[in-house]
């Protein structure tokens, strides 16, 4: 395995990128506290991001908005917005590609590059370059902070360390230096259960975690990652493995309105129709579905979850016949009067269209290409027109918009998950 | 200066996709250079000289648009944490 001898990885993470995107839409939020939230007139929720002069008065992400409230009573309470953050983006990533070509997009406000030589030897000047590009755009609203290291994994914690506003080299040479400051509990891929495995093995600092023998690691994680993460500490020019889609789903916490069981039903159907979409974009056929309904009875807390087989479909009609058993079997477990907190669809199984394998015992060959011929004119009659003009039954989305437009991780949305 | 400025439609990879959007309506679509090159040759136009060719493609509308290129290609998971 190689061991690069200069920094040859950037990693660059947009400060509190939702609001300062909403600072950006709305002049009236600059230089205010502000915290986002999922939903406008929610009290119950939490911030889902903050702007750096709400993180000065210590309010943080994830943090419930009553004790946001109490730290910062002048917080300002934004809902969210994701298809800004999409085009704020798209828009950014197209200013920092001129400086640098871009090698992974990790999540909405986090990237990677890979340096050319001329690049490793001034990581700062293309880091002037970048954020020189961002200010002509954006202003003083969105700031990013920048690491460069040997590779990902070590140029994402010399980012988090040069936050906000940032710009931090951990050249090679320098290593393992810098490392030593951070804590373990802050490494990325070190979560809560990790790090009680790691304290009971009497590996309490980072220093300790570095000096352990790479296939300790492997045996305390239980898995390559641990072996991964410790070649990647130690410099060495490894990153995560490319993953395979392994399904599409949404879920969605409902609002108090529509927590009867013919709401529920109805903004699911709203949510597999969305995540139908997604997959027939990508050219999959999903072969289970997954239903998740979490429930309410008075004070009691519960869930009913339920999957069904399905014969590799990518059409509305199969998909809706399948989410209507299911709910044949949901409502006959749960009682009328029951509540349906938050709920979720998800579509397993995944196989590529044009390869899949048809049931043999079904001969639904004829119904299935004219079903898949009248879902694809939908949905390029809905692309046409840009909204859901077309759908099997009626299209009313929940309060509160953005069904199936969440932003996650491992997901962008696009323009057409919005309508 | 914008990098709309910069780049011409002909210097795109012919796959790039283009998200064009409308400022007034809202109402989106997608484009790629290979599209526009062989449609209607606009190749040699700077990007921000092609969102001002183009408009909204709803008849009672036709307002102005704007352009931003779809990075999807790029997207990439944290598996095990690992960047």
């Amino acid at each position: 395995m190689r061991k690069p001898d200069q920094p040859e990885r950037l990693y660059l993470d947009f400060d509190g990128f939702f609001a300062s995107c909403e600072q950006l839409a709305h002049p009236h939020l600059r230089g205010r506290p502000v915290g986002v939230v999922p939903f406008a007139g929610v009290g119950s929720t939490c911030i889902i991001a903050c702007s750096r002069e709400a993180k000065r008065m210590g309010v943080s992400n994830i943090m419930p908005v009553r004790e946001a409230l109490m730290k910062c009573p002048d917080l300002i309470l934004q809902p969210q917005n994701p298809d800004l953050y999409r085009r704020a983006h798209n828009a950014l990533l197209s200013e920092i590609s001129m400086v640098v070509p871009i090698d992974a997009v990790k999540s909405i406000d986090e990237l990677t590059c890979k340096l050319d030589r001329v690049q490793q030897k001034d990581p700062a000047l293309v880091t002037q370059g970048i954020k020189k590009r961002l200010f002509e755009l954006t202003g003083p609203s969105i700031t990013c902070s920048i690491g460069y290291a040997a590779n990902r994994q070590l140029a994402k914690m010399a980012c988090k360390a040069g936050k906000p506003d940032g710009h931090c080299v951990w050249h090679p040479a320098d290593m393992p230096g810098p490392l030593f400051g951070v804590m373990l509990g802050d490494i990325p891929g070190i979560g809560h259960s990790l790090l009680r495995r790691l304290y009971r093995a009497g590996i309490a600092r980072t220093e300790d975690l570095y000096g352990t023998a790479p296939k300790q690691l492997r045996q305390l994680w239980g898995n390559v990652t641990g072996e991964r993460l410790w070649y990647a500490l130690h410099g060495y020019d490894l990153q995560a493995q490319p993953s395979a889609r392994g399904m599409y789903g949404h879920g969605r916490v409902l609002p108090p309105s529509h927590r009867d069981l013919k709401s529920a039903r109805d903004t699911g159907k709203l949510l597999l129709t969305k995540a139908g979409r997604r997959m027939r974009r990508d050219g999959f056929s999903a072969s289970r579905l997954f239903l998740w309904l979490g429930t309410r009875n008075g004070l009691l807390d519960g869930s009913f979850g339920r999957s069904l087989d399905m014969a590799a479909v990518c059409d509305e009609m199969g998909l809706m016949a399948a989410y209507d058993q299911l709910w044949r079997e949901a409502l006959s477990e749960l009682e009328s009067s029951i509540r349906i907190v938050r709920l979720g669809v998800t579509l397993g199984e995944l196989c590529l269209t044009r390869e899949r394998q048809l049931d043999l015992l079904i001969d639904d060959e004829p119904d299935r290409r004219r079903y898949e011929a009248i879902t694809e004119a939908m949905d390029a009659i809905n692309r046409r027109y840009g909204k859901t003009v077309l759908s099997m039954g009626l299209w009313r989305p929940p309060p509160g918009g953005y069904a199936g437009g969440k932003i996650s991780y491992t997901r962008i949305p696009r323009l057409e998950d919005f309508y | 200066m914008s990098w709309k400025c910069e780049i011409q439609l002909k210097d795109l990879d012919p796959h790039t996709e283009f998200e064009v959007m409308c400022k007034r309506c809202g109402l989106g679509r997608y484009e790629t250079p290979r599209d526009l090159i062989q449609k209607a040759r606009l190749g040699h136009l700077f990007i921000d000289e092609l969102e001002q060719a183009l408009y909204c493609r709803d008849r009672r509308c036709q307002g102005a648009v704007r352009i931003s290129v779809v990075h999807d290609g790029l997207n990439e998971a944290f598996v095990g944490g690992m960047a």
